[in-house]
């Protein structure tokens, strides 16, 4: 009896240990297809890792397999005018979009465009002179334009010597060179980047073309960059004028920069040159900068300078600028009408950038025009100008 | 009152320094690959190699430096202490770099195991990490270099 019930007891304990070990096969095959499952899309996912997003193929499709990026701006405003003999106007004057196209071959060479397409209304009579067609300084007629604002190919040897050809923004000082509208905090620019006329360059001729060749290196802790270029002046098509810049910074915080630029015009030859200081400390910035145009045969010269100073809240978020900017021209020429003037704009305005990409500015300055060029045929020059404007980066 | 008045006028003026103050706290550390020959580097190279002024190491290798999400405390403290510049600063000059070189931000990785990944295979790449994760680098392909405070 004793040997049946251990007999029973044994049979039962080896029935149970045989289903035990079928389950733990059943597990263990399992777990090894699951495991072998892991790893092939653990495989999948490093190839499209490595294949699409960090090699960033397949993105688009470019003809030659070279990495294409593309992006741009898209910017548009409210202006609102008015003066002792302006008429009081506001408008939805401007829209501007911006295609930048760039294409990298390899880590050496590159293509850089920007295609720009602007629908405004331009500024009639912009110094307000009585002696002109449109009397007063009005809000104009509708301009439709589309055109490449830069395009160059780089060969960049190393930081030391980096080689551009084409056609880009002239890197002189800095308002000249800062022309991307989404960056600015101040949509109605600088004096001196809108002082030349339809027949001369007035300060400075806005854009390189041809070669421009660039560079930084290290100098006891802070950095020393140039810039050489060519352009030829719109004034004489058949000339080719030079200019180059020569900057100092310490990278954190202060910029020191000293630019020249010189070129044969219909009748005289001109040069240019101009100083210009960026400083950073905390939230605040400070940029000013001054320029100064000679010319050839005992010519008056032109002048401009601005002071900027700025500060930002919330991480950037929030921005607050002041600008007080000059300018004198002596030559300026409006058509075929002779207009010299002296000016100064006193601003101040607020930017908002609920996110990196998207500035919101709102902003106001008062145009005074000085001594003599004050007043013209009786016609009071001075106006206001409020934005309320948008830029957005994509 | 006037110690009031002098504190709110403080953070008015200074917010940054508020806003980061507690999160700055942690360290980061630099990983390259195993196979890079460098064993130190300065704030100034890090600047250099992250705002792409400098694109190749010693050895010509390409540089790729993996950045990380902006809501990150690694990112943070990299941003306010190595670059020295706000979130904002470097986002604005990104979008200028795009504007007008068609340069783009360093690709950004959402964790440190991303980023360690990333080093591993790839032998130019250079990224950060906390210093938390950096003890989790054994059997990795990738190697800790030191920072030093010059340049800074």
């Amino acid at each position: 009896m004793k040997n049946l019930f251990f007999a029973l007891i044994l049979a039962i304990f080896s029935t149970l240990a045989t289903a035990q070990n079928d389950t733990s096969t059943t597990y263990l095959k399992s777990l090894e297809q699951r495991l072998s499952d892991l790893e092939r899309q653990q495989r999948e996912s490093e190839l499209w890792y490595n294949e699409y997003y960090v090699l960033s193929k397949n993105r688009m499709t470019p003809f030659l397999g070279e990495k294409i990026s593309f992006g741009g701006f898209f910017e548009t405003n409210i202006s609102h005018m008015g003066g002792p003999d302006t008429q009081s106007q506001t408008s939805a004057n401007s829209n501007a979009l911006g295609l930048n196209i760039a294409a990298e071959f390899n880590d050496q060479f590159r293509l850089v465009t920007q295609q720009l397409t602007v629908l405004n209304y331009p500024l009639q009579n912009p110094h307000n002179n009585p002696a002109l067609t449109q009397p007063q300084r009005q809000f104009g007629n509708y301009f439709f334009g589309s055109y490449v604002a830069h395009a160059y190919l780089e060969y960049q040897r190393s930081e030391t010597f980096i080689l551009q050809t084409g056609l880009g923004y002239v890197p002189f000082g800095a308002a000249f060179q800062q022309r991307e509208p989404f960056l600015s905090k101040n949509r109605q620019g600088y004096l001196m980047v809108h002082a030349s006329d339809t027949s001369y360059v007035r300060i400075a001729f806005p854009l390189w073309m041809g070669v421009h060749a660039s560079g930084a290196f290290e100098l006891r802790n802070s950095r020393v960059g140039y810039n050489v270029y060519t352009f030829s002046p719109p004034t004489n098509t058949k000339t080719l004028g030079a200019g180059s810049r020569i900057w100092w910074s310490n990278s954190h915080n202060l910029t020191l920069g000293t630019s020249i630029q010189t070129g044969e015009q219909a009748t005289n030859y001109f040069y240019s040159y101009g100083f210009d200081v960026t400083y950073k400390y905390m939230n605040y910035e400070f940029a000013t900068e001054y320029a100064r145009n000679v010319g050839s045969g005992g010519i008056p010269s032109i002048e401009s300078y601005y002071f900027e100073p700025s500060v930002e809240f919330a991480d950037g978020e929030w921005v607050l600028y002041a600008i007080f900017d000059y300018l004198k021209n002596p030559l300026y020429v409006d058509g075929v009408t002779a207009d010299c003037f002296e000016k100064s704009a006193t601003g101040a305005g607020v930017n908002w950038l609920p996110i990196p990409n998207v500035r919101f500015r709102f902003g106001g300055a008062r145009h005074d025009y000085l001594g003599e060029t004050a007043i013209v045929s009786g016609q009071n020059r001075d106006y206001f100008l409020i934005d309320l404007s948008a830029g957005i980066a994509f | 009152m006037k110690t009031v008045l002098l504190i709110i006028l403080t953070v008015i003026l200074y917010p940054k320094d508020f806003v980061f103050s507690a999160e700055a706290a942690e360290d980061i550390v630099f990983i390259v690959n195993a196979d890079n020959p460098v064993t130190q580097i300065t704030h100034n190279e890090v600047r250099d190699y992250y705002f792409k002024r400098k694109r190749v190491w010693p050895n010509s290798e390409s540089v790729r430096f993996i950045d990380r999400n902006l809501d990150n405390q690694a990112r943070r403290h990299f941003v306010k202490n190595i670059l020295k510049k706000s979130n904002s600063e470097v986002e604005q000059f990104w979008i200028g770099q795009k504007l007008y070189t068609g340069d783009s931000a360093p690709l950004r990785e959402t964790s440190d195991a991303g980023t360690i990944k990333f080093c591993s295979s790839f032998k130019g790449s250079i990224g950060y990490i906390s210093a938390q994760a950096a003890e989790t680098l054994t059997n990795t392909r990738v190697k800790i270099i030191k920072l030093e405070k010059v340049g800074d």
